[in-house]
């Protein structure tokens, strides 16, 4: 209606919450927003996408497969009060046949009905039954598009959830969930009674809250509900015995008169869900549950609870579905991400299974486990209390003796390589043997050294070409030694570990592109030895265990040790005790700390992990389970209970067969499983999930072209803590754009509201990204776009306002943090910004929060020391601050807004007149970071809290603002700045009130900045406006919760110094509960991006042409 | 985080409990009052979705104070869940989208209209917004039209309203029966929120219009999507509520609200009944949900209904708690202060639980 000027503003991609998925044919389809993607059902290929509704979202997509008889091709895909039927055609495309048709209230679900009295061939079908929100049932003639009959239940009321059982009109039976925690059972082709309405013919009671779902097994006659009490219930429908009890149709299906005067029994009540249950499937033997608490329970019949799996990136599970073989199912989340589920490969081994040593008339028990591959096959290899090296081969319960040595009783240390052929035994007196096998032969013993004079700490195989390993005798004695083929072995290198409490190592990898060894010890501190070539004739005996580490991260994993390193292309991976994987970049020479992996939370601890194909494999424990988790799937693939992780243990991923091993020591006894998740590691992933929960802020990074490609890099954060680094393509021939995910920065512990970047001086396409969130923390990020179009990221510094109580990854931070108690202060928003004042280097980014307790804090940070430092408060009212924004250079200038509808400009300059002499000397000079490897001296605390004391010295004071002027009736949500001069510069805000205002600002080069022309639009959107964004002069567009995107013209003269605001667009965004927006221009064309967040993301585009 | 932590996010939750309201929703209907005056001249009211029961505590300190015989004033406060009895409010508990509950509360204005009618109700939100904005829609419509029965022309209706994209729909509905419809933002719900609440003033049902109770207004409902998109809405004017220069819900206070003003915990006043998730959280405490590879037997060995909730404090002192006593021994096993909406946060996470993220 509103398309002057030929606006096309259209939506070129769209990410936000699943919420249908069906099985069709050879296909899977998916419901996304508005949106149906097709995807092939083996390959998980999206072949076609197509928006189905325009102004709702899909919550159900219905076919009739449930019959093997009973088949269409065609499906009906609702969503709020609209329906349409698809039909999937031959060129794999859908075809519309009915389109959006709109009934009176909200849909909860859709039968496709058997024509019983014409019996004719299924293309004639023409009936469907809806069930819409207020417990009323249509029968619709949907080729006519024609209301046959509209039948109302008895009992009135919202139904949360409704499900019809069978499919034939004459006996078909709705079961509604009301909000008053029952099921209500009734028949729409019953008889009315006196009020033209249907009675019930059950009612199940016993839910203590509203029903979400209700789904019914036609073959079992099992239903089961799922609700807000966190619970499932299974019931089962008996007929009674005075009714004929003979099922009269093939489908199972009963005549109403069954249906009346049977009976539902419950069988069952399920919790494990520990948040509300959104759906529930019944399978032939197993029952299926997804929920709010991101996870989906595997049932048996009995109501055992075989599997929980966290998934969908912390999100709630919105929908979920079975093949009709019953192999797999899939579920959609709130993260936009679709995976699959093999039931196969989940269910074959969910269990340990226990073995004990053979028993030899006295007490041996196993002390070390590890898993070798001998004879194709992966058996166990077992070192004993009594000196016995056996293995055990499960698939034929054997046992064989190895070695035996009395020297190695009650101590030895077992490690096996990679590749699972080579064994390193070490033992107290400081010896160690080496075993190996191959496919044909099995483990023997092939040389004997004697490495140290005291206990071999650990072993570690470091390398396979060449074949390394690392010993650890006493008093951190190194050995790396070579063994090859020919079994002469040479030691390369003795080396020495620095001292700490548990004095060895715990993890190592020699990476030979880069002649580096990376250790990692008990007390979690990483260590780099570099210069360590490997050439055969390196002499080394004579030399003693002197060479101390070139490069060491102090206590970077925690105390609790490091667990393993492994090497990708040239990033460093090390996983600790503390949960956590960190990331290094490798050169020659160089080792330097890039970030941190995000991990589940839940996995406390990380024992190994493995690299397959895409995917970075996990594997660790969670309190009493053993648990490998896929970073690409973002969920676990594998949980076995086996009480806990802290004694021996070894798992083996075969990335060729899926095969995956996992053995470790209970008290005596071994316990093992073996799973096959071939399909499960190779093809989960239809869709990649973004953000599992909603989006506060956006940034557009920048846009830069790399081999004539256009390179668009996207931050995002928001309620689920991390930063996702996106990069967006835009393919002009189809007019779609693409968001792919780079990266997930991990690092908040609380949801994250605001970024800023800018570039870095002097690198090229290295850029500073500044996020800020809720507990009142603020991290420093560096990108750099390498140009194998890949985003490097690194973690620069981090800073609280208060002490953090877990181990901080950087210890002799925690000292100068100067401890605020109040730790709940959000910071809503974050701007960099730059001074007039001389001696602020460009070394030196200055950064200023808002932040809710009405506090504006500055901090600087200096590039060359990479430290974040605290220099002032300022108190700014008595309201919660929302945004804070730089004015662009000359303007010098910071304008705040708040919850009171003020905006404030205040000067830069101001700020840090007087900080010139104390903050900049402990910048540049006394904050020069203590020595790592001394941080506990007595002397540099004392220093450090000095510092400290200083900083908070001069931590708050009193400034004016230069200017405020009340905009809005309550908060600024979004505000926006575009420079029109060297003196003019327009403002745009939303508020919370709706309206939208537009000043004119003069100012620059020293002047006290003014207003001088000023319009706002009251009711600008129909709720709170949450982003604007400046196209340039002439064009503004907003966004609200009413999920609105409306572009406005502006009409400013200069002279008459007027300003009015003209609608010239509005267009409808699929995200809900919209948070913010970007706008930008792509490349040199006329074409804009305008990008909106909120519960997922969706990027519009269209040519602006004046 | 300490229990005093959500005292520090949330100064009107902190409020509330100083005060003696059993809920931070007490603020907005105040706030509203401030600027609409809604209270002037009210006898009888109708509070639907009441509990636990702020908003009736309002109205009836507020009517009963203002009136000449306390007893002249009559207040019928309806819910889903169970509530603590008032003073001078007439309870019933039930569904008010569902037509028994409508008839029960018309049948107490028999003869009489009420004044005013309020109506806080909320789904407890699914986190998707098309489903929780329209199942808030119905309970506005359901109010609606419960009102249409018992209110007098020229009488107020105040309710809360989600602000999505079908917003300006309601608001078109309103209109026709209300010639002054304002939207309200009282300063005591977050500004982040998407709750605000109509205002609805000088009720004037269009000429020959018979309340129904068959089809709640849904025939009203004929504007087309296409709509939605474009200048064209009905939009209502917005105003924000209450002073400006008092507490702000969305920031961060330290625990000395007034220098020198010493901060002392206090306990929430009243909390509902029976939440939906009681067994789930107590199956949870006894560590009873299942694990993998747990049978399911063990479940039924502890059922919750042995435990029996007993008021910590006597009534009146209006503080109850819900105690879990062991069925063997009559120990305490744990006390907790379940609740709804606004504290719904902080029980849980005394219980350890994961709360939703959507109240923060
Ligand atoms: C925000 S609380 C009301 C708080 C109340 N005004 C006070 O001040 O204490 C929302 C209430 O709506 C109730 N509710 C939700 N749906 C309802 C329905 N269909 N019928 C009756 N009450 C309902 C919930 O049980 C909940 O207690």
């Amino acid at each position: 209606m509103c398309e002057r000027k030929g606006f096309l503003v259209r939506s070129s991609f769209l990410g936000t919450h699943v919420t249908a998925l069906t099985f069709h044919e050879n296909v899977l389809l998916v419901g996304e927003g508005p949106n149906i993607l097709v995807y092939e059902n083996t390959s998980w290929k999206c072949f076609y996408k197509m928006k189905v509704f325009k102004a709702a979202n899909i919550h159900g997509i219905r076919n009739c497969s449930c019959d093997n008889d009973f088949k269409l091709p065609f499906v009906a895909v609702y969503g709020s009060k609209f329906l349409s039927v698809l039909k999937l055609s031959a060129e794999d495309s859908l075809e519309i046949i009915q389109g959006q048709h709109k009934f009176e209230d909200w849909i909860l679900d859709v039968c496709w009905l058997r024509n019983k009295n014409i019996g004719s061939p299924s293309e004639e079908q023409r009936f469907l039954a809806i069930v819409l929100a207020h417990n009323t049932v249509l029968l619709w003639n949907w080729r006519e598009s024609r209301i046959q009959h509209k039948i109302e239940c008895e009992v009135k009321c919202i139904l949360y959830s409704a499900s019809f059982l069978g499919n034939v009109w004459e006996k078909l039976i709705l079961a509604g969930g009301t909000v008053f925690k029952e099921v209500v059972l009734w028949p729409p082709s019953g008889t009315l009674n006196e009020n033209k309405r249907i009675s019930p013919f059950h009612r199940l009671t016993g839910h203590q809250g509203v029903i979400f779902s209700i789904h019914y097994n036609h073959k079992k006659h099992l239903l089961c509900s799922v609700s807000d009490d966190r619970s499932i219930r299974l019931w089962r429908f008996i007929l009674s015995t005075s009714c004929n009890s003979n099922i009269d149709s093939p489908q199972n299906e009963f005549s109403l008169s069954q249906w009346r005067s049977g009976k539902f029994e419950l069988l069952h009540t399920l919790s494990a869900h520990q948040a509300r249950v959104w759906s529930a499937w019944i399978l032939t033997s197993y029952i299926i549950s997804v929920g709010e608490d991101s996870s989906l329970c595997i049932w048996d019949m009995s109501g055992n609870l075989l599997r929980k799996d966290k998934c969908h990136n912390g999100g709630s599970v919105w929908s979920l579905t079975v093949n009709e073989e019953e192999t797999l199912a899939v579920t959609g989340g709130n993260d936009s991400g679709v995976t699959v589920w093999y039931l196969n490969e989940l269910l074959s081994s969910l269990q340990v299974t226990s073995t004990k040593l053979p028993q030899k008339g006295y007490d041996d028990f196993p002390r070390n486990v590890a898993l070798i591959s001998s004879m194709q096959k992966h058996s166990i290899l077992v070192s004993t209390d009594a000196g016995v090296l056996c293995t055990y081969c499960p698939n034929t319960d054997q046992w064989d003796v190895i070695h035996q040595e009395i020297s190695f009783r009650s101590y030895s240390s077992l490690a096996v390589s990679s590749c699972g052929f080579w064994v390193g035994w070490g033992n107290i007196t400081g010896k160690c043997l080496i075993f190996s096998c191959s496919d044909e032969d099995r483990l023997s013993l092939k040389k004997e050294l004697q490495l140290h004079d005291g206990k071999v700490h650990s072993v570690l195989w470091v390398s396979e070409t060449p074949r390394l390993i690392l010993t650890c005798g006493p008093s951190g004695q190194l050995c790396l030694s070579q063994i090859e083929k020919d079994f002469l072995p040479m030691i390369l290198y003795k080396l020495f570990l620095p001292r700490c409490k548990q004095h060895w190592t715990s993890a190592g990898k020699y990476v030979s592109q880069f002649s580096l060894l990376v250790v990692g010890s008990r007390d979690g501190s990483v260590h780099v030895y570099s210069g360590l070539t490997c050439m055969v004739d390196h002499p080394s005996d004579s030399t003693g265990y002197s060479q101390n580490p070139t490069k060491t991260f102090h206590c970077i994993h925690g105390k609790n040790g490091v667990t393993d390193i492994q090497v990708q292309h040239d990033i460093l991976y090390t996983s600790g005790r503390d949960g956590r994987v960190l990331l290094y970049k490798l050169g020659r020479n160089t080792v330097t700390r890039l970030r941190t992996l995000k991990t589940p939370g839940e996995m406390e601890w990380i024992g190994m992990f493995k690299f397959i194909g895409e995917d970075t494999i996990l594997f660790g424990f969670h309190t009493t389970n053993f648990i490998s988790w896929s970073t690409l799937l973002q969920r676990p693939l594998v949980e076995l209970p086996c009480g806990g992780g802290h004694r021996s243990w070894d798992v083996k991923l075969n990335s060729e067969t899926g095969e995956m091993a996992f053995a470790c020591i209970k008290k005596t006894s071994i316990l093992w499983n073996q799973s096959y998740l071939l399909k499960t590691v190779q093809s989960s992933l239809v869709k990649t999930s973004i953000h599992g929960q909603q989006i506060y802020c956006i940034l557009h990074l920048c846009q830069v072209c790399i081999k004539t490609e256009n390179f668009n890099l996207i931050a995002t954060g928001g309620e689920d803590n991390t930063i996702l680094i996106s990069r967006m393509s835009y393919n002009e021939a189809t007019s779609q754009a693409n968001l792919e995910v780079l990266c997930r920065l991990a690092g908040h512990i609380s949801s994250i509201r605001g970024l800023a970047s800018c570039p870095m001086t002097n690198v090229a396409n290295s850029y500073l990204l500044v996020s800020v969130g809720g507990r009142a923390q603020l991290i420093v990020w560096n990108l750099t776009i390498s140009h194998e179009e890949d985003v490097e990221c690194k973690e620069l510094d981090h800073h609280f306002l208060w002490t953090v109580d877990k181990p901080h990854h950087k210890p002799w931070q925690n000292r100068t943090v100067e401890t605020i108690p109040d730790a709940l202060t959000r910071y809503m928003s974050v701007a960099i910004f730059s001074s007039h004042k001389e001696g602020w280097s460009t070394e030196t980014t200055l950064i200023a929060t808002s932040c809710s307790d009405a506090f504006l804090r500055l901090f600087a940070f200096c590039i060359k020391k990479g430290k974040i430092t605290h220099l002032k408060t300022i108190p700014c009212g008595v309201n919660c601050m929302q945004g804070v924004v730089s004015m662009p250079t000359p303007f010098r200038c910071l304008i705040t807004t708040g919850t009171d509808g003020c905006l404030k400009i205040w000067d830069n300059n101001k700020f840090l007149s007087n900080i010139k002499d104390s903050a900049r000397r402990l910048l540049n000079e006394n904050s020069e970071k203590p020595k790592m490897a001394n941080v506990e001296s007595k002397e540099d605390r004392e220093k450090i809290n000095i510092i400290s004391k200083k900083l908070y010295s001069l931590n708050e004071e009193e400034h004016e603002p230069l200017l405020t002027v009340r905009l809005h009736q309550s908060g600024i949500n979004a505000i926006s700045t575009y420079k029109i001069t060297e003196t003019y510069l327009m403002l745009c805000t939303g508020g919370d009130d709706c309206s939208l205002t537009i000043q004119v600002v003069i100012g620059g080069q020293g002047s006290v900045p003014r207003i001088v022309s000023s319009t706002s639009v009251p009711s600008a959107h129909a709720a709170q406006i949450s982003g604007v964004s400046f196209l340039n002069e002439k064009y503004v567009v907003s966004t609200a919760v009413d999920q609105q995107v409306n572009l406005w013209k502006i009409n400013w003269l200069r002279e008459e110094k007027t300003i009015s605001l003209e609608l010239l667009h509005s267009k409808l965004t699929s995200i809900p509960d919209a948070s913010h927006l970007q706008a930008w221009k792509y490349r040199a064309s006329d074409m804009w991006t305008i990008c909106v967040c909120g519960e997922g993301v969706e990027i519009f585009t269209f040519l602006l042409t004046t | 985080m300490g229990r005093s932590s959500k005292d520090k996010r949330d100064v009107y939750y902190r409020l509330a409990k100083e005060e003696g309201w059993r809920a931070r929703s007490a603020f907005k209907l105040l706030q509203i009052n401030e600027e609409f005056c809604i209270f002037e001249g009210v006898k009888k009211a109708v509070d639907l979705c009441a509990a636990p029961g702020s908003w009736s505590q309002v109205l009836s300190r507020k009517l009963r104070g203002q009136s000449a015989n306390p007893d002249d004033v009559k207040i019928v406060a309806v819910d889903l869940q169970a509530m603590a009895p008032l003073p001078g409010v007439i309870q019933i508990q039930g569904d008010i989208t569902e037509e028994s509950t409508a008839h029960q509360i018309i049948s107490h204005f028999k003869g009489e209209q009420a004044d005013l009618v309020v109506c806080d109700g909320a789904p407890d939100v699914t986190g998707l917004h098309d489903i929780d904005t329209y199942i808030q829609a119905q309970l506005l419509v359901a109010a609606l039209n419960i009102t249409t029965h018992v209110l007098r022309p020229g009488g107020t209706f105040v309710a809360k309203i989600f602000r999505g994209k079908d917003i300006t729909l309601l608001y078109s509905q309103l209109k026709i029966f209300f010639p002054r419809v304002t939207v309200a933002k009282p300063r005591s719900s977050r500004n982040s929120s998407i709750e605000a609440f109509v205002v609805c003033q000088n009720y004037s049902p269009p000429e020959g219009y018979v309340p129904t109770m068959a089809n709640p207004l849904l025939n009203y409902d004929c504007v087309d999507f296409d709509e939605l998109e474009g200048p064209n809405r009905i939009i209502v004017p917005f105003i924000a509520c209450g002073d400006l220069s008092g507490f702000d819900s969305d920031r961060t206070y330290p625990l000395e609200l007034k220098e020198g003003k010493e901060y002392v915990y206090h306990p929430p006043v009243q909390t509902p009944i029976d939440p939906p998730y009681k067994e789930a959280c107590e199956l949870k405490k006894q560590q009873q949900l299942a694990k993998p590879g747990m049978s399911s037997g063990k479940l039924e060995e502890h059922r919750f209904d042995e435990y029996v909730p007993v008021p910590a404090d006597t009534i009146d002192s209006k503080a109850f708690q819900l105690c879990f006593r062991s069925p063997q021994d009559n120990s305490l096993i744990s006390q907790v202060a379940l609740s709804t909406c606004d504290n719904m946060e902080s029980s849980l996470s005394r219980l350890n639980l994961e709360t939703d993220n959507s109240s923060s």
